[in-house]
């Protein structure tokens, strides 16, 4: 088998991680977790890049303001969708975030946006149970 | 999944060149490391340098936290010090651009173009 383990129109496995504690110190391991999987599922380095950084923005906010108490976990899933030649990443927490100052001001607030800039498609879903980033690239 | 310290994702380092002070970082700025970043130069800007130059080449990783640090940075030092970016590649240059950072304070390419352009 000489495909380098990378994808040739067959799904791989998802990259799921459950209940981590929402705290900044596990998401570096969670970023390199994420560069492999791009890199398995045929991403370029540009886009897994871009899919790298876009995520640990969505981990970031989970950690900012979902719970104001400082103690939660959160959700990672990354889905490889061959048929519909996309990636799906999700971010989800089970908090209820702090609501962020009506003007972040010039020094913050650059996550959400550059979120947008980054992927292709960015939808924020946020109920009583909790809040979800879905994240997605054409592949 | 295992848990990593800021000491192992960043590190900062200070050269002075006369009046200019380099900040060296090298590794990821992100919400964990970020303020090592802020502290450095914080440090840095007590002893009243003319000219800053954060030179994040060996950098890999930027995060929004570390674009707040530099946004902060530009704000603090205002007219009175020279503050100046070095940037190389998109791991960096990608984040200040999108966000527009780049517009804000002057981003060189070299540490060399850095420090010896004059304005």
């Amino acid at each position: 088998m000489t495909n380098n383990g990378k994808s040739r129109g067959l799904a791989i496995d998802d990259l799921r991680h459950n209940a981590i504690p929402a705290t900044a110190d596990r998401l570096p391991a969670l970023r390199q977790a994420l560069a492999e999987w791009a890199e398995r599922a045929g991403m370029t380095p540009d886009d897994t890049e871009e899919l790298v950084l876009a995520t640990y923005e969505a981990m970031a906010n989970v950690i900012e303001h979902a719970y104001p108490d400082g103690v939660g976990t959160f959700d990672l899933v990354a889905t490889h969708l061959p048929e519909q030649h996309c990636v799906e990443v999700t971010v989800a927490d089970r908090g209820q975030w702090r609501p962020p100052p009506a003007d972040p001001g010039p020094l913050h607030g650059r996550g959400i946006p550059l979120m947008r800039d980054l992927a292709q498609n960015v939808a924020l879903h946020a109920n009583s149970t909790g809040t979800s980033a879905v994240l997605r690239w054409a592949v | 999944m295992p848990s990593t310290t800021s000491k192992e994702l960043v590190s900062v380092g200070v050269q002075w060149h006369g009046s200019t002070a380099l900040v060296e970082v090298t590794g990821a700025v992100d919400v964990l490391s970020a303020p090592r970043l802020e502290k450095a130069v914080a440090d840095v800007l007590t002893e009243a340098p003319t000219r800053l130059v954060i030179d994040l080449t060996g950098v890999e990783f930027l995060a929004s936290a570390g674009l707040a640090v530099l946004a902060g940075t530009q704000q603090r030092t205002g007219e009175q010090v020279d503050f100046r970016v070095v940037a190389e590649g998109s791991a960096t240059g990608r984040p200040l651009h999108l966000t527009g950072l780049d517009q804000d304070f002057a981003v060189y390419p070299t540490r060399e173009e850095a420090l010896i352009t004059d304005v």
